[in-house]
């Protein structure tokens, strides 16, 4: 097969995905749409195959029920296959053609931020449901999962005080890892203990050996990890091999989110600690009605719902929660339901947004993973998203469009 | 032995040949004569099959082979001195003459060796520090050591001095009446083809214009026309 | 104060020991996952895109094989070139055979391949396969703990190399590669089937770059984008090698382990990696063809 013909083919697979959304397309002031923009091929499709799954989860809720404000909805999906290229044309195919009410999607923060502008400037609401490094401050863009505050706040604490006051740090090199780095270094200082080594890795770095070796002769005790993409999974096989597993306990922000415990070998895996929004062993009746719904729906063969995923679909909770109370879809509706006080009850717990930011305060779970499988430790209520310098203040300060990064 | 009928073969779109027929009985040293550019090298590398034929055929002992592949001419007894000798540069002389013997009987390579001593001392050598007449004498050997029926060379006397110009005469004229090796050389060197060939064919713009005998090649009025010929 | 000064010995004998180790094994992984793309790239003049999902597809071969049952052993070593090896005869047929000597459209092809296989194992295998965990225990030496599996990848690449050294030097399938890859019509006009030899190289190519995937496996870990991780720094490895296989890329990937792990060692992890992308665009400005452009032109 030449390159042109594999190239038609998989434009022509992308045709029958739009195609098949346009075909289902009601007549005028018929459903209410919502604009998905996720990778349902390319490398980044392990996250967006389960995030689109969440989101018709929560659709198939919402029309089952009756629909939304008397209107049925309508999930209108693009696949952006993992090309940042592709954001901003289907973003402004959403938003101008298709007419969505709502867009969701986008995984790294380099689309997110391609996508973003399009639609503010569309005046159409954004919910951008990843975990990411924090920050962005507009007023119509809805950041509903983790950010590092998030995480790292009940996760050090909690490890501190179990295995001791010195923290080594491995992250990866760009903004989510250097942010995350200050965080860990401002939590810890704030609980007497000590970051006493900190590298940082390219992407395509795979190689951990002089990296392990500094932590041999180091001694911390604990490593905290910020690992991104499939070079860096090189780490736990490493540090495996050098037989590290059990001598130094290490928690990650990123394991598990593209379902990495199922495809770790149990001895590899045993003992990493992360702290996250959802795990699917949370026990909660909105997670099991959730689980059973979208086993039913997708069968059991779908991997691993991960945070990723599920903020997906308690996004869209938060949002039809939104319209209900104002009454409307639009991008003011939509604000002055989230500026009076806007929760909603989701798998993962409360996910209540703050007015303030935009970010949402969300329940986060403590887990350890022990023979292949996530075992919840600890549940912290009511955590607080990362506001760096208190800077983003929407109620204050209503017209702020950036993305505000702490003092490194 | 080899019937040449009504050749075209051409680079593209533009002919090289235009028609070229050769017939060439069992025993014979063939001579084709001709300047450069008349397509000389075209029909060596058409008769290897290194060069597709557009129209025409060849008949090598009882088989057509007009589209046969190389390798599979060369294993049915066809073996190649090409211009500039194509000597393997990075491989031994011994290597050089392992490729040519792939499919000999043990034992082919010394024989051929005993015809050509003078590359017994340069086995260990790399193909590509030979002088030039030595590797016309690698790229003859290597050929041999196929145990081929017929020969087809290029331009042998190319750049090489005149005492292994003579040995190679020697050698071919040996091969061909102890071992009945059919030869067809290509050349320009007058005096050469004329002590090697019993039979010269003149190639000129992709056509055999004409036979002449070797002694036709002493006579000043042919020779004067067929350097003519080139300009 | 003699034994304080001989611990202080003891100390810098194990850091030495520990960095020597990091480096060969740098050195190792670097001339493993490089070797295929090498041979398929001197040999045949194929650039071969789609290197890195050949080293993913060694890497789930191994896994799926060993899930089913099949002795570990038995899977890298053998089930995983196999496997790989097959897929590259196929590659050859269909993608590679017609386009020789068409650098561009052979990169075009291998990378639409690429994308192609990529796609194919998220089909497949998908992103929750279960990996195999890097045999052997460990190795202590003074306050540092090294995997024996990575004794084991260095000694392995030791002897990938020194038998496709003494394949190509000493047999008679050596003799022939090196002689076709030097002057393919000529080779051809002595009697070699040109098509059989190209299959043949891409079959060890393919194959060498399973085993590789497959070795790496136990540490890496398999998904359908692995191939992303790895094909860079053997790009760079082969390029800045030249087309003299054993010896360019071995070279290479001396220079290259070293360079990278001995900067990383010294400094910080960003810094192994700019500083072997710095060698190699130095290298290059200087020996465009590669090192062995103009040094041992000769070898293998």
């Amino acid at each position: 097969m030449d390159r042109r013909s594999f190239v038609q083919g998989s434009l022509a697979a992308a045709g029958v995905l739009a195609i098949g959304g346009a075909a289902t397309k009601a007549r005028a002031a018929g459903p209410i749409k919502i604009g998905a923009v996720i990778d349902t091929s390319g490398p980044l499709e392990v996250f967006g195959q389960n995030k689109l799954r969440g989101l018709q989860i929560g659709v198939d809720e919402l029309n089952e029920a009756g629909g939304l404000l008397g209107r049925q909805i309508q999930l209108v999906h693009r696949d952006t296959q993992s090309n940042n290229q592709l954001f901003a044309q289907y973003a402004r195919e959403l938003t101008a053609g298709e007419r969505v009410d709502v867009v969701f999607g986008a995984t790294t923060s380099s689309s997110r931020e391609i996508v973003r502008p399009v639609v503010n400037r569309a005046k159409v609401p954004y919910f951008y449901n990843t975990n990411y490094e924090g920050g962005v401050c507009q007023r119509t863009t809805y950041c509903t999962s983790t950010t590092p505050a998030q995480m790292v706040e009940p996760l050090l604490p909690a490890l501190i005080e179990k295995h001791g006051k010195k923290i080594y740090f491995l992250g990866a090199d760009y903004n989510y890892g250097q942010i995350s780095a200050y965080a860990t270094k401002a939590i810890a200082k704030a609980h007497g203990a000590e970051v006493i080594g900190a590298e940082f890795f390219p992407l395509d770095a795979s190689s951990f050996g002089a990296t392990i070796n500094r932590i041999q002769s180091a001694k911390p005790d604990i490593v905290h990890t910020v690992f991104v993409g499939p070079a860096h999974g090189s780490f736990w096989g490493q540090w495996a091999s050098a037989g590290m597993v059990g001598k130094i306990p290490v928690s990650s922000q990123t394991f598990g989110l593209a379902g990495e415990q199922l495809r770790m070998p149990p001895e590899v895996s045993e003992g990493i600690y992360v702290c996250l929004n959802y795990f699917e062993e949370v026990s909660t009746p909105e997670n099991e009605r959730f689980l059973t719904r979208f086993k039913a729906k997708f069968g059991s063969s779908y991997g691993y719902i991960s945070e990723a995923s599920m903020a997906e679909y308690q996004a869209l909770k938060l949002w039809a929660e939104a319209a209900k109370k104002s009454n409307g879809t639009d991008a003011d509706a939509i604000e002055r339901a989230a500026k009076a006080g806007l929760s909603v009850l989701a798998p993962s717990g409360n996910v209540l947004l703050d007015a303030k930011t935009n970010h949402c305060i969300l329940d986060m779970s403590l887990a350890r993973m022990s023979g292949g499988k996530f075992i919840i430790e600890k549940k912290f209520a009511g955590v607080r998203p990362s506001n760096y310098g208190d800077q983003c203040d929407l109620i204050k300060n209503p017209n702020t469009n950036k993305q505000f990064e702490p003092k490194l | 032995m080899l019937e040449v009928r009504e050749l075209h073969v051409g680079y593209g779109r533009i002919p090289i040949l235009n028609g070229v027929n050769l017939s060439v009985v069992r025993g014979s040293r063939v001579g084709i004569l001709g300047h450069n550019g008349m397509g000389k090298t075209t029909l060596m590398r058409a008769l290897m099959g290194l060069l597709p034929v557009k129209s025409g055929a060849v008949v090598f002992e009882t088989a057509t082979i007009t589209s046969m592949q190389p390798h599979h001419r060369a294993r049915s007894g066809i073996a190649y001195v090409p211009q500039g000798r194509q000597i393997f540069p990075q491989l031994t002389v011994r290597d050089n003459l392992r490729m040519g013997a792939l499919r000999a009987p043990d034992g082919t390579m010394e024989r051929v060796l005993d015809r050509i001593p003078r590359l017994k001392r340069l086995l260990d050598r790399p193909g590509g520090a030979l002088s030039g007449g030595e590797q016309q004498l690698l790229a003859i050997a290597r050929a041999l050591c196929g145990k081929p029926k017929l020969m087809l060379l290029d331009e042998p006397t190319e750049g090489i001095q005149p005492s292994i110009i003579e040995e190679i005469s020697e050698l071919l004229i040996m091969l061909n009446e102890t071992e009945s090796l059919v030869i067809i050389v290509v050349e320009q060197n007058l005096e050469f083809i004329a002590g090697l060939a019993r039979r010269i064919a003149v190639l000129q713009k992709g056509l055999i214009v004409r036979e002449v005998a070797p002694t036709d090649l002493h006579n000043e009025q042919f020779v004067e026309e067929f350097v003519g010929m080139g300009t | 104060m003699a034994l304080v000064l001989h611990d202080m010995n003891g100390l810098l004998m194990d850091l030495l020991a520990i960095t020597l180790l990091e480096i060969f094994y740098g050195i190792a992984s670097l001339a493993l996952i490089s070797l295929g793309l090498a041979i398929i790239f001197g040999m045949l003049r194929v650039i071969n895109f789609a290197h890195g999902e050949f080293l993913m597809i060694g890497g789930f071969s191994f896994i799926m094989l060993t899930s089913a049952g099949v002795n570990m052993w038995i899977a890298m070593l053998i089930g995983a070139p196999l496997i790989v090896g097959l897929l590259g005869i196929v590659v050859e047929r269909v993608v590679i055979r017609n386009l020789y000597g068409r650098i561009v459209e052979t990169i075009l092809a291998t990378w639409g391949l690429s994308l192609f296989l990529m796609g194919a194992a998220s089909l497949l295998f998908g992103y929750f396969q279960r990996g195999v965990s890097p045999p052997f225990g460990t190795l202590k030496i003074g306050n540092y703990q090294e995997g024996v599996y990575s004794i084991f990848v260095i000694v392995l690449a030791a002897a990938v190399y020194l038998s496709t050294y003494l394949v190509l030097r000493y047999t008679k399938l050596g003799l022939i590669a090196r002689a076709t890859m030097q002057n393919p019509e000529m080779a051809s006009s002595l009697g070699v089937a040109r098509e059989k030899v190209y299959a043949v190289t891409f079959f060890c190519g393919a194959a060498l770059t399973g085993l590789a995937g497959a070795v790496l496996a136990p540490i890496a870990g398999v998904v359908p984008t692995s191939g992303l991780a790895y094909i860079a720094r053997s790009f760079i490895t082969v390029i800045t090698g030249g087309a003299t296989v054993i010896a360019g890329t071995g070279i290479a990937s001396v220079l290259f382990g070293t360079v990278s792990q001995l900067t990383a060692i010294l400094t910080r992890p960003v810094w192994g990696e700019a500083a072997l992308l710095l060698t190699a665009v130095i290298l290059l400005r200087f020996l465009p063809a590669g090192i062995t452009g103009r040094y041992f032109r000769n070898g293998l």
